[in-house]
């Protein structure tokens, strides 16, 4: 396991990651180094096919880069086995997407729940515990009086919302947003940035890529990427 | 929130999939159980035709008596049909040798007999003189209750014409060839020369007739078996003990064609249940491969609509063995559930097509002696082991996809 510093909360080292279609090489991502520490929300702006939804993958232990290594909170992700890197997923890492991903036949209290089905909860108390703050969250997202509505039942800022929430619920030492108000008018999407910046503001980070400048303004850091090359600000 | 939950939900959410799913399970369930049980049904009808020929059988060749005659060898035959009885004889230890022996198992109650047609001086008239002794018990067989009573010494049974004519009363004495005997019973009519017959103890009738230790017929009743040609099988043993100093024959009676008629019976419901058995075994197996890949192809396209669901609850942290257990947890549910309804509604059809779709007349002994515990059992355990082995490939490849590439798509 590589560790690069303790006071990283992610560090990314060289990674570099090419997809193949049709005979063809595509590099997506070149050599990428970057760290985030905590409190920091950091956007990565660039155009469509730029690699940052990859690199989102990458820094989820969802895809396996080339070379490089990736560091989240000490653990080096793809030397642990799928299996471990799951619970790392579950324990530490929040996903917040465009399209929200809701599962469509759980109320918005059970979707929420979604996200501790991969922790461990051995005793009633823990569970009890786990449902309470999905409870909480609920209410603090404004949605208390929808716990009970399918996502098809909600409108989509709400269904935004029960994202946030879902990605929250585990209490994640990162969160990693892709294009979280991509679908949100300006109102809903306020609220969204409201609460990414009070999540990092917690001793934790935020990673939002976006392809939308005025969307990045929104972070504290911006990183612009131009495929495969990387420019930082 | 728990894995449970999830399964239940998502059941939940989309019934259509799981009523399709379900349906092809309780058809091919069902048509099993029906196909079984209705076989079943046919065998027990079967069992129970049989059964009432052998009782009836029973009943006839109680009443009528032996059908089976064992005649000294040299006996003209032509003779015997002419005069009603043999002038040849032979020795009555046959009789004692056939008992004894282990070998023979197509007889029963063995009798002795001496008969001899004659005149009856003291009324004038020609009669025919029977001695017979009791039946005598086969030494290694268990005891049967006898199928006629020995005469006593000193007595007589008199036929029911000979009686009539000569007014004769039991208890009432009467001469026969210079012999006192008293009359121990007068048989009812029987319409055959049994009418004009009188019966006497062996021992007196061997003394009348000057023929100490001779016999000149044994008196025997066949088994009811299902061999082809019984009278041979008899001839064989009877000479097996005997070698070749006896002759056998038959009287065709009313209980052969029982006996006959109970055999076409039991052969024909034979021949019955086999071919039910074997349209059976085509077509069971092929209704269980058929619901198989029903709830194969049902699962797959179960899975494919979930592939999205599937990434995020991966991105989620969920293992993959997690979402293995939940996308095998479906078919294994419509496996248990199936499996009862499809039993409960096979039964049901098998027992309405017994009846001839007349639902009020089947009676609850019917349902009792149709009902089989032991293929509940393996319907209520293969069935679920189906469905999740139906299940097992789209679930393994839902569980081994790459929620990055599903991500990545969608």
């Amino acid at each position: 396991m590589t560790v690069f510093g303790t006071a990283m909360l992610l560090e990314l080292e060289n990674v570099s990651k090419t997809f193949s279609r049709n005979g063809h090489h595509i590099p997506a991502l070149r050599d990428f180094t970057y760290r985030i520490e905590p409190a920091q929300f950091v956007a990565i702006c660039g155009p469509s096919g730029c690699g940052k939804t990859t690199l989102l993958l990458i820094c989820g232990g969802l895809l396996r880069p080339e070379t490089g290594a990736v560091v989240l909170y000490g653990h080096d992700l793809y030397s642990l086995s799928p299996e471990n890197r799951a619970g790392i997923r579950s324990a530490h890492i929040g996903f917040v997407f465009q399209q929200f991903h809701l599962v469509p036949y759980l109320n918005v209290l059970d979707n929420v729940l979604a996200a501790s089905l991969g922790l461990r909860l051995d005793d009633a108390a823990q569970r009890k515990q786990i449902r309470q703050r999905a409870m909480e969250l609920v209410e603090r997202f404004g949605l208390a009086d929808r716990a009970e509505h399918l996502p098809a039942e909600l409108s989509t800022g709400q269904r935004q919302r029960v994202a946030l929430a879902r990605a929250m619920l585990n209490r994640p030492k990162i969160l990693l947003a892709d294009e979280p108000t991509g679908n949100l008018d300006a109102d809903n999407s306020n609220v969204v940035w409201e609460y990414l910046r009070e999540f990092a503001a917690d001793d934790r980070a935020v990673l939002l890529v976006t392809h939308d400048s005025a969307a990045a303004a929104q972070a504290d850091q911006v990183v612009h990427m131009e495929a495969p090359s990387v420019e930082a600000d | 929130m728990n894995l449970t939950h999830l399964i239940w939900r998502e059941i939940a959410h989309r019934r259509l999939n799981f009523s399709l799913m379900l349906l092809s399970v309780v058809l091919a369930v069902a048509c099993g159980v029906s196909a079984v049980t209705f076989l079943r049904a046919q065998a027990l009808f079967n069992e129970q035709q049989v059964r009432g020929l052998d009782d009836e059988i029973r009943k006839i060749t109680k009443d009528m008596g032996f059908n089976i005659l064992i005649l000294p060898k040299d006996e003209n035959l032509s003779d015997f049909y002419a005069d009603d009885f043999g002038a040849r004889t032979m020795p009555e230890t046959h009789v004692q040798s056939l008992a004894a022996s282990r070998d023979v198992f197509t007889i029963r109650h063995l009798r002795p007999a001496l008969i001899r047609k004659l005149d009856w001086p003291e009324q004038n008239r020609r009669v025919i003189l029977m001695g017979v002794r009791g039946v005598v018990p086969f030494a290694h067989r268990n005891p049967k209750k006898p199928l006629a009573d020995p005469v006593p010494a000193g007595k007589i049974d008199v036929g029911h014409l000979l009686a009539q004519e000569v007014d004769l009363q039991p208890g009432q004495p009467l001469t026969f060839l210079g012999e006192t005997l008293e009359v121990n019973k007068i048989y009812p009519p029987q319409g055959n020369k049994d009418d004009i017959t009188v019966w006497i103890d062996l021992d007196k009738a061997q003394q009348m007739l000057d023929l100490p230790g001779k016999i000149n017929l044994i008196q025997a009743l066949e088994c009811n078996c299902n061999a082809i040609d019984r009278l041979a099988e008899i001839e064989a043993e009877v000479s097996g003990v005997l070698g070749d100093q006896v002759q056998v024959i038959e009287l065709a009676t009313k209980a052969i064609a029982r006996a006959q008629a109970r055999t076409r019976v039991s052969d024909e419901g034979a021949i019955r249940l086999k071919r039910g058995r074997r349209i059976a075994g085509t077509i069971i197996p092929l209704t269980i491969v058929a619901a198989g890949l029903m709830v194969g192809l049902l699962s797959l396209a179960n899975v494919r609509q979930r592939r999205q669901e599937i990434g995020i609850l991966r991105a989620l942290g969920m293992r993959s063995g997690q979402v293995f257990r939940v996308l095998l947890a479906k078919p294994a549910v419509i496996g248990i559930v199936g499996s009862l309804i499809g039993y409960l509604v096979g039964f049901g059809a098998a027992l309405a097509m017994e009846s001839g779709w007349r639902l009020g007349e089947i009676h609850e002994s019917a349902v009792r002696s149709l009902f089989l515990f032991p293929v509940l059992g393996v319907v209520f355990v293969l069935t679920p082991i189906l469905t999740v082995m139906a299940g097992w490939l789209p679930a393994l490849y839902a569980a081994g996809q790459d929620p990055a590439d599903i991500l990545h798509q969608e």
